[in-house]
């Protein structure tokens, strides 16, 4: 119970968030581009702390599948503006690559037990680098729903 | 309640009252004093007096101009999840070249965000002015109002460099070789050699909205940095480019557009074709260059040239180095002679460009840029196109068996809004949009 309430508290204020008086944008998005890094960074040491090779790669599963899932979901359901569903949609194929590299399908060979930790890294690195707004303003919205996904999801 | 029990809780109710008072004084003294340190500081009165390493003999040589974009996200995590700021990191680079230049003016501007306390807008801006090694002023600036094409630094700039590190205002006369004359070999040398770093996400060749999230109405795109360059150093000048190096520290700062656009501003270019990773390129690595203010002989045009390419390179090396021990993702850095490239790419008009103005807000997903190469008409580029270029393939990613670069990448889709539901190219299709597979990548030489 107190895991779902450390989950769903923060996800309801972060909705709260998303229909409050409007934030300062640039100090909104600013946060929650913070937020959205470190939930990468968690996840780069959740899959290091993982006791084998098994566990690793359940957690990259875990996160990636979520994502694209949820990214589909949100993607499908409409309601977004251009330039919003232009980054969500990005950023899931972004994560369609991820799950194809880390399942060895279409072509590409499967990530091996002994390389999980480092592709953990790399996407956070690829992540990181060209980040979800690509330099350029965005919407908090839809930081905040990346953000959703990654907390109720993940 | 008893009286002990009253007394004890009255106690307790002032010291939480005492602690309230306290913080209420203590911020209101912080808000001052973040007030107060956060005003604008006019760059005017007295400079401070130079200490007697200033005084070194010796001409002052060089100037450097770094500009540090930090008005957007550039958190990162090193190895050891560590968050980092990226931007914070390039001013510590900066200050310690400016620091260790003895020979040189180095202005150093870091672009940061803009908050609001109560309601009153803080500067977004950071200077330090620094010669001979010295730091002679810093202070904070306001962007607000100006040009984003560097005119809110080019003021301070224009108010404080030393008369002979101010833009040339025209051309120089050359009606022969600089060197072989003594009155043009004088004004050769008279000449500073210029460097420019700039630091920050990739700089757009159109619409930028936003690309300052403190000014989400302004448009940042590559023109307008052309047109920054131009405020510390002059217009460009037919075989005479105002810069020795310009070092675009960026994604996607090797595109066709974007080269050639740089190209006349400058001798060298130093930039990554690709993405480049938050913890960027390194210009510690030109020290050595700036510590060697040489004789006048050895600063001479040609000589000059090939001092530059020296520490450029090094730079290059250096860059490519640390960047490898710290990342998995793709790395390439590409040095270009800018006359030998822009020839290069005149003999070349075929290659793709992104037609047309970019929606403002959308920006092409990372699999709709390829290296040039891979387009015929391109040719190999590399060395035979004035790019030494160095790469190293992603340790993951569908193109980790890619053997080398070009030195510049292209769009390979049109301008307008992006299609959410294209897909990425199947590595597994045989065909001209299709990446190839992962066995088989493009070996272009570079």
């Amino acid at each position: 119970m107190s895991n779902m309430m450390n989950r769903w508290i923060p996800a309801f204020a972060l909705s709260a968030a998303a229909f409050a008086a409007p934030l300062e944008a640039r100090s909104g998005a600013t946060a929650l581009e913070a937020q959205f890094k470190s939930a990468l960074n968690g996840m780069v040491q959740e899959v290091r702390a993982a006791d084998g090779a098994a566990a690793k790669r359940e957690a990259l599963e875990d996160f990636t599948g979520r994502m694209d899932l949820g990214l589909e979901k949100i993607l499908v359901q409409g309601g977004l503006d251009a330039a919003d569903r232009a980054t969500l949609a990005a950023l899931k194929t972004r994560f369609v690559l991820y799950r194809t590299e880390l399942q060895g399908k279409e072509g590409l060979a499967r990530v091996e037990d002994d390389n999980l930790d480092a592709f953990a890294a790399y996407i956070q690195q690829d992540l990181e680098q060209a980040p979800v707004n690509g330099g350029i303003y965005i919407s908090a919205g839809a930081l905040i729903i990346i953000l959703l996904l990654l907390l109720i999801l993940t | 309640m008893g009286s002990p029990v009253r007394a004890r809780h009255l106690k307790g109710v002032s010291r939480v009252l005492a602690a309230a008072a306290s913080r209420i004084v203590s911020t209101g003294v912080a808000g001052y004093l973040l007030l107060t340190a956060c005003a604008p500081v006019r760059p005017s009165g007295p400079a401070a007096p130079a200490p007697s390493r200033a005084e070194a003999a010796g001409p002052l040589r060089f100037l450097l101009v770094y500009i540090i974009h930090g008005d957007g996200d550039y958190i990162y995590h090193d190895a050891a999840g560590r968050k980092r700021l990226a931007d914070e990191d390039a001013l510590s680079q900066a200050r310690e070249v400016a620091e260790a230049a003895p020979a040189a003016e180095v202005f150093i501007f870091h672009q940061k965000p803009r908050w609001h306390i109560w309601r009153h807008p803080t500067p977004d801006g950071m200077f330090f002015h620094f010669r001979r090694g010295v730091l002679l002023r810093s202070g904070s600036y306001s962007r607000e109002g100006l040009r984003p094409d560097f005119e809110a630094e080019a003021r301070i700039f224009a108010r404080l460099a030393s008369p002979a590190m101010l833009p040339r205002l025209a051309c120089p006369a050359r009606t022969v070789p600089a060197d072989t004359l003594p009155a043009g070999r004088e004004a050769v040398l008279r000449e500073p050699v210029r460097f420019l770093a700039y630091f920050g996400h990739e700089i757009p060749q159109a619409g930028g909205l936003g690309y300052s999230r403190s000014h989400p109405r302004e448009e940042f795109t590559v023109p307008r940095f052309a047109r920054g360059l131009e405020r510390f150093a002059g217009a460009p000048c037919p075989e005479d480019p105002p810069y020795a190096l310009v070092v675009l520290s960026a994604c996607r700062g090797g595109t066709p557009a974007t080269t050639r656009a740089l190209f006349p501003y400058s001798d060298w270019l130093l930039a990554s074709p690709t993405e480049l990773h938050l913890s960027y390129l390194d210009t510690r690595a030109f020290i050595p260059i700036l510590g060697a203010a040489g004789s006048d002989a050895s600063w001479s045009r040609e000589p000059r040239r090939l001092r530059v390419r020296l520490g450029a390179e090094r730079v290059l090396r250096e860059s490519f180095g640390r960047l490898g021990e710290r990342t998995h993702t793709p790395i390439s850095l590409a040095l270009y002679d800018a006359r030998t490239s822009a020839a290069y790419l005149e003999r070349h008009p075929e290659v793709a460009e992104a037609p047309g103005a970019m929606s403002t807000d959308v920006r092409l997903p990372p699999f709709a840029w390829r290296d040039c190469a891979e387009n015929p008409d391109f040719g190999v580029g590399g060395e035979a196109a004035g790019a030494k270029v160095l790469y190293r393939a992603g340790r993951f990613g569908i193109l980790k068996s890619k053997q080398g670069h070009s030195g510049w990448e292209c769009p390979q889709v049109p301008a307008g809004p992006w299609l959410g539901d294209r897909q990425p190219p199947d590595p597994s299709r045989a065909g001209p949009e299709a990446d190839p597979p992962a066995d088989q990548a493009a070996d272009p030489s570079g």
